[in-house]
């Protein structure tokens, strides 16, 4: 993975882009925050196939209380590009003493993404988030082989926080509401 | 991702540093084995408040509880809660010169629902300490004092190339350790003896840097509402067909279609986005696979909200690191040598094993 020195050469070079890096530099890694608004699912239960109901809330400066099992989608404040490399979100211990995951998934990127993150972000107990908030820590993997694979997949481009378009994939569309 | 040869060459060369290492911890191909010891931190508040994660970061890593409380557990075992987060650090502390340490849990232990690190096993170069564990369990969970939980891995941290590529227009330095991009995971599937062998080439979908892998129908699900990290937690199989509820507080044990073979490249699993939108974990920690793993990859699916799941789903996906350094022996684990039907935890026989 990419040092602070790599990671800068980089981003001179246009390939790895993260708004306002500069000050966010770490040793291996960039800083994310947590974006303004956060999504969650109006709905008892979920299904692949089919899209679900979402409400989008914006997240108010006195902070926003998250509860166990509820599924709630955020963006990172930050929207990113990647080329030439495999950018990783990880948590970081800051968020994991409080038992809070803000990437279900390992947070694996793809190489040729452009888009804010989406954070899947759940509590095991109920936590006060705060708007611009630290959220995780990006790091870089270089990309080994022919890099002419690009995402050009369902969520590429994002900004707002972006719930599944898994249903697409079985020839259904998305439900849009907003509060 | 170094080779755990790799490992002990930088260890001799005094540029990786590990303290409390147990004897036996350097047997798989790219990582060490790390362990807990005998107590763990709880809070007592209903609500967290997230400005104050540093203070409480500094508690566990210092052993001063001030907000938290100190929870002995027993040799006779503590029952973890689940919706309940236990704090505590690994026995082992590791001094970096140069590489990124970084712990991912055990696979056993994601299999009993059981995370240790959420997400969060990334350190940097120059870490000196001991390791955060984060454990929070999915059903009611015994857990026993000094017990190996987790897999720590080593990165390079590597400085500005100036050899260039470039692609789509975009320039971009070439390096040469890192993950391998979706046209090198297809070159290394061909040939006489691929480093890729995945079962059903034909059908595979390979994306930028990974490839998607899909869901078997057969589903475990542990029969007992309490789960023992040193049993046998005995499990009934259901078969997905037409589809499933899946529940939270449940932890479905779960494989994949496809039969996987790596050779000189280190796999690793994680979840796929779309499914993590919805809610489903695949997998507590990152799934970290080893050099020369050969078989199906088991998962640990948990969801957040009650969800309707279909076999053949594209559940996870595999991406690959190159190895740094050399291989001298490759895995050869509980994992490689169980039934291939067989989809639960084996951590009652990593328990066993001697230490």
């Amino acid at each position: 993975m990419l040092n602070h020195y790599a990671i800068n050469k980089e981003m001179e070079r246009g390939s790895i882009y993260v708004d306002g890096a500069q000050d966010k530099l770490g040793e291996n890694f960039i800083n994310v925050t947590l974006g303004d608004s956060i999504k969650i699912y109006d709905s008892p239960s979920l299904d692949v196939r089919n899209p679900m109901p979402i409400e989008e809330y914006p997240i108010p400066e006195s902070g926003f209380v998250i509860m166990p099992r509820v599924c709630y989608i955020g963006a990172t404040f930050e929207f990113t590009k990647t080329y030439g490399f495999v950018p990783v979100l990880n948590e970081d211990d800051r968020l994991a003493v409080l038992g809070l995951k803000s990437h279900i998934t390992a947070g694996f990127g793809d190489n040729g993404f452009e888009g804010t993150w989406t954070l899947e972000i759940e509590g095991s107990v109920p936590v006060r988030l705060f708007p611009h908030m630290f959220i995780g820590t990006l790091y870089y993997n270089p990309l080994i082989g022919e890099g002419d694979i690009l995402y050009r997949g369902k969520y590429f481009g994002q900004i707002e926080p972006t719930e599944s378009r898994l249903s697409e994939e079985y020839g259904n569309g998305r439900v849009r509401r907003k509060c | 991702m170094l080779s755990t040869n790799e490992i002990k060459r930088q260890m001799q060369l005094g540029n990786i540093v590990i303290d409390n290492l147990n004897g036996n911890a350097m047997k798989k191909p790219n990582s060490i084995d790390v362990s807990m010891g005998n107590y763990l931190y709880v809070y007592d508040y209903q609500i967290l408040d997230s400005r104050m994660a540093d203070v409480y970061l500094k508690e566990v890593m210092e052993d001063k509880p001030f907000y938290l409380k100190r929870v002995q557990i027993p040799e006779t075992g503590l029952l973890l809660e689940p919706y309940k987060v236990y704090l505590t650090k690994t026995t082992e502390s590791v001094e970096t010169h140069g590489f990124i340490p970084a712990l991912h849990g055990k696979v056993a232990m994601s299999l009993l629902g059981v995370s240790v690190e959420l997400n969060s096993g990334y350190k940097y170069d120059g870490y000196n300490g001991n390791m955060l564990l984060s454990i929070v369990a999915t059903k009611p969970t015994v857990i026993y004092p000094d017990i190996r939980v987790g897999n720590l891995t080593f990165f390079p941290s590597l400085d500005t190339s100036n050899d260039l590529k470039v692609s789509s227009g975009i320039t971009y330095g070439s390096y040469t350790s890192g993950m391998l991009s979706g046209n090198e995971i297809r070159r290394r599937m061909e040939g006489d003896n691929p480093d890729i062998f995945i079962d059903d080439t034909e059908k595979i979908v390979i994306n930028p840097n990974s490839v998607n892998l899909t869901l078997n129908e057969s589903i475990g699900i542990y029969t007992e509402p309490v789960l023992d990290i040193k049993a046998d937690n005995p499990y009934r199989k259901v078969n997905l067909e037409d589809g499933m509820w899946m529940y939270p507080e449940e932890i479905y044990l779960a494989r994949t279609n496809e039969w996987t073979e790596t050779n000189n490249l280190i796999p690793m699993m994680s979840g796929r986005s779309s499914l993590g939108r919805n809610g489903l974990h695949v997998h507590c920690s990152a799934g970290m696979g080893s050099i020369g793993y050969k078989g199906y990859w088991h998962m640990g699916i948990r969801p957040t909200k009650p969800i309707w799941i279909v076999k053949d789903l594209k559940c996870c996906q595999i991406y690959y690191y190159t190895v740094d350094g050399e291989i001298d022996n490759t895995y050869n684990g509980l994992m490689q040598n169980i039934p291939k039907e067989e989809l639960g935890s084996q951590m009652h026989r990593i328990l066993q094993k001697k230490r």
